[in-house]
């Protein structure tokens, strides 16, 4: 233990070392640049860095790719609060509370919870990364394809909760969305899948275009078909109310749900594959089960449901480098870069990595934490700015809107198919909402349903040729015990308030 | 063996041999007339590259890739893009497009303008086995593309988790014998299925293949965790785990050693007169002959490697300027430098022997029909 204290303050000395500061500075600025505009990420922009880093240093490399690790996760919440457009796909739980909080006229305190939740998400995940990094190969070699399948059967559980209206209807809808999440190759079989012969379709439905669509484009139709003037309703900044303040304040009076989603978060982070959009789901799934009566009030501008997506989305960075850095495993796309940066440099992740150059480690670690703070102090000071959106008049701001999905969709592959699929499920979008139809199951089920099949075809083959008994894992019990009482706590409370109502 | 290796054995002769003439002794009338030949071809060389250069300039050329950022071919990409910019003096973007195995990225290859504008590296060995699959709309690298060079082999290994009981091939064959051997592979049909089906096949081991895995480095920890025996992957993206110590190799997919590496030291080849097939077809009365034949078309198919191609029919010019540019930064020493140090071994072919190492590759693949077919089969049922 004291050596990785000596490699961590070793580490927080290099970053916080001149000229060293300014990579994750400039990182960071980069990251949220980039990562204001749907359809670009961090992703795209370390996929560029990587040749200019090429011949740097190692340690300058790392102090870049933590801050764009980290820089790059923030802002897409400014904008899904804002005009609902979610910057990164992790961002989708966040427009369902942050969105009406926004035409309600509270963005600041929305963004206010979410910068805070975003930060202190984040200090959570690294802290429990610096905790695990002793055990971290040997918490990765307990957890396999049947762990993984009941972190989604969790996370499938939130469908029962966010459904609004019929149920029937909510089911229908993750049914759809199950549906369009199976097209494409099945990996298993190498048969295609509902392809029409498209070999655009031959990959599934890209989630990119297809949240633009339902969330950007059909967000922008319903603005412009209800008649408002702007989206929070009122014409001047002054009419705002709430406060950044009130924000803050927020997350730390929901301390318990904090602490709960950012635990989910780094736990989710940890599943290879699965990351950010399940983790926020899940986390926004947890917090709406266990608000008891208070349960309804998700989904209409609840600050709650501001702070369960974000502070699992942020700590789930920390999580994600749990398998990257113990064998090379990337647990997302973000860490996948990260991975060919170090490659590059001749970096095997692995005992050596976590031995020999243990400092080098803390470099990234407190780069990612750095640029997580500086995003969230930043987007903290930008408030008034942000918030001067939900007063700009409808028939300005819906072209812009329209005209930031597009350039998301294309900007995204560069595919022709993917403008197509946004403007397609944007209609689609609208229809279903103006018909009471939820899109949020039909989300969750097309972010879950390639992972539920992959743990699941994996799970069976594996207890089929006798190598993994499903019944005698503990974590995998746990975890389906934790699935009962999801499921099946909010019954008993709901049955016990109407035992509690005289008669 | 290699065209790069040998021409730059026909400079040092060049060399040499210029050297000799050069110094000066009496008698030799012809001194005189190969220093002017010498001079005339630098000077040719040297107008081909200036001619090259300024019908690049300006130009800013597509280099796509068939994958998604961050793996093999992005890696080598990247490492390649400013060498080339260097030695053609234009500007490359590389261009991720992912998708069906490899096959967007491909097909967008194919149907590109032959102007000389758009190139990038495709898998060899992945193209040639997704028409053993039965993709038909996966283009054909042998027929759809011209080949600028080969960048590098792609040559696979079988490996087990550290700490699984099977140490060695034999392992492999006694345990076998008892139960079927589990491989764990990303998806079906692709590359590392296609050596297991044909290798396994070859060898006469009874084996089952678990298919996908979100990676096949997903696949590795499976290994890792002992969920699976074996895993077949290219050895440059494997490398790292044998190097920490979590992988342990068993068998070379190869007619000779794929690398120099101490990682790789005593573990056998399965092609060759003295390899793994040969043995295991005398033990099983099988035609040791056929058996090294099969092993020697499996290394032609799986080393089909990683390629840089260009649409099909461009002018006989561009395609000169871009082949001998690729080839001048295959030699850069700034980018051998780079590609060592990230452990992306370079095995470089020029055009015509790359193309010719193709061709003999797709044409060998053909006799593994049945075999890919017949596993495909038993993964559907």
């Amino acid at each position: 233990m004291e050596a990785v204290l000596a490699a961590a303050l070793e580490g927080l000395g290099l970053v916080f070392s001149w000229p060293n500061i300014l990579y994750p500075i400039a990182g960071t600025l980069l990251a949220m640049f980039f990562s204001a505009l749907p359809g670009l990420s961090g992703v795209t922009l370390m996929a560029l860095a990587i040749p200019f880093t090429a011949s740097w240093d190692l340690l300058q490399t790392l102090l870049l790719f933590g801050a764009l690790l980290g820089g790059a996760t923030f802002m897409g919440s400014v904008t899904a609060i804002l005009v609902n457009i979610p910057g990164k796909n992790s961002n989708a739980a966040t427009t369902l509370d942050g969105y009406p909080m926004a035409q309600q006229g509270r963005a600041r305190t929305a963004i206010g919870c979410s910068a805070t939740a975003s930060a202190l998400g984040s200090t959570f995940g690294i802290g429990m990364l610096i905790l695990l990094l002793p055990l971290m190969r040997n918490a990765m070699l307990l957890i396999g394809p049947p762990e993984f399948l009941m972190f989604v059967v969790w996370g499938l559980t939130t469908i029962a909760v966010v459904t609004r209206g019929s149920p029937l209807k909510g089911l229908a809808m993750a049914g759809l969305g199950f549906c369009i999440g199976f097209v494409g190759l099945d990996p298993r079989t190498a048969e295609l899948r509902y392809t029409f012969g498209s070999t655009y379709l031959s990959d599934g439905l890209s989630l990119v275009p297809v949240f633009l669509g339902i969330f950007a484009v059909a967000q922008t139709a319903e603005l412009m078909a209800s008649g408002k003037r702007t989206i929070s309703g009122r014409s001047r900044v002054e009419e705002l109310t709430g406060s950044v303040r009130e924000g803050v304040l927020s997350v730390f009076r929901h301390f318990g749900l904090f602490l709960r989603s950012a635990l989910t978060g780094t736990a989710i982070g940890m599943i290879p594959g699965v990351g950010g959009t399940v983790a926020s789901f899940v986390a926004y799934g947890q917090a709406a089960q266990l608000a008891g009566r208070e349960r309804d009030k998700f989904g209409t501008g609840d600050v709650r449901g501001v702070i369960a997506p974000e502070a699992a989305n942020d700590a789930k960075d920390g999580g994600a480098l749990v398998p990257t850095l113990a064998f090379g495993v990337p647990g997302g796309s973000g860490t996948a870069m990260l991975l060919a940066a170090m490659t590059l440099h001749g970096v095997v992740p692995g005992p050596e990595l976590m031995t020999t150059h243990l400092a080098l480690v803390f470099v990234l670690i407190w780069s990612l934490f750095f640029s997580n703070v500086l995003t969230s102090l930043l987007g903290l000071a930008a408030i008034g700015l942000f918030s001067r959106i939900t007063v700009i008049r409808t028939h300005l701001l819906a072209p812009v809107m329209l005209g930031i999905a597009a350039l998301g969709a294309l900007a995204y592959r560069g595919r022709l198919g993917d403008l197509l699929v946004a403007f397609g499920f944007g209609v689609f979008g609208y229809y279903l909402n103006k018909h009471g139809w939820s899109r949020i199951p039909l989300v969750i089920a097309l972010v879950l349903a390639p992972l539920f099949e992959m743990y699941f075809h994996l799970t069976v083959q594996l207890h089929e040729l006798g190598r993994v008994y499903f019944w005698t894992r503990p974590i995998a019990m746990g975890l389906l015990l934790l699935t009962v009482l999801s499921l099946g706590l909010p019954a008993l409370q709901s049955a016990r308030a109407r035992r509690e109502q005289p008669a | 063996m290699h065209a790069f290796q040998m021409s730059r054995g026909w400079l040092a002769w060049l060399e040499r041999s210029a050297a000799g003439w050069l110094r000066p002794r009496a008698g030799r009338p012809g001194t005189l007339l190969l220093v002017a030949l010498c001079a005339l071809a630098g000077a040719a060389h040297g107008q081909e590259d200036a001619g090259c250069r300024a019908r690049f300039a300006g130009r800013t050329l597509r280099w796509i890739v068939p994958s998604a950022p961050g793996g093999g071919f992005d890696s080598y990409s990247r490492l390649i893009e400013p060498a080339y910019e260097r030695a053609l003096g234009v500007q490359i973007v590389v261009e991720n497009h992912a998708g069906a195995g490899g096959v967007v990225g491909a097909q967008i290859l194919r149907d590109a303008a032959p102007d000389g504008g758009t190139l990038g590296i495709v898998n060899g060995p992945g193209l040639l086995v997704a028409a053993l699959a039965g993709q038909e709309h996966a283009p054909n690298p042998a027929t759809d593309f011209d080949v600028l060079g080969r960048v590098a082999r792609s040559q696979h290994v079988w490996a087990t988790g550290a700490k699984s009981d099977l140490t060695s091939i034999d392992d492999v064959f006694a345990a076998a014998a008892k139960r079927p051997v589990i491989f764990g592979v990303r998806e079906a049909g692709g590359t590392a299925f296609v050596d297991i089906a044909v290798a396994s096949a070859l060898l006469g081991v009874d084996r089952r293949i678990v298919a996908g895995f979100r990676g096949n480095r997903d696949a590795s920890l499976a290994a890792i965790r002992g969920e699976v025996d074996l895993v077949a992957y290219t050895f440059s993206s494997i490398r790292d785990r044998i190097a920490a110590g979590d992988l342990r190799p068993l068998l070379q997919i190869s007619t000779e050693p794929i690398a120099a590496d101490p990682l790789l030291q005593g573990v056998p080849l399965l092609g060759g007169p003295g390899g793994v097939a040969a043995r295991r077809a005398e033990q099983l009365g099988r035609d040791v002959a056929e058996a090294v034949a099969d092993a020697g078309a499996l290394d032609a198919v799986i080393g089909a490697g990683r390629l840089v191609i260009v649409p099909r029919n461009l002018e006989p010019a561009v395609f000169g300027c871009l082949e001998s540019a690729l080839a001048a930064a295959l030699t850069d020493p700034e980018l051998r430098a780079a590609a060592a140090a990230a452990h992306r071994p370079l095995d470089v072919a020029r055009a015509a022997a790359a193309k010719a190492e193709l061709e003999v590759a797709g044409a060998r693949s053909n006799r593994f029909l049945p075999i890919v077919r017949a596993a495909l089969e038993e993964i559907r049922k």
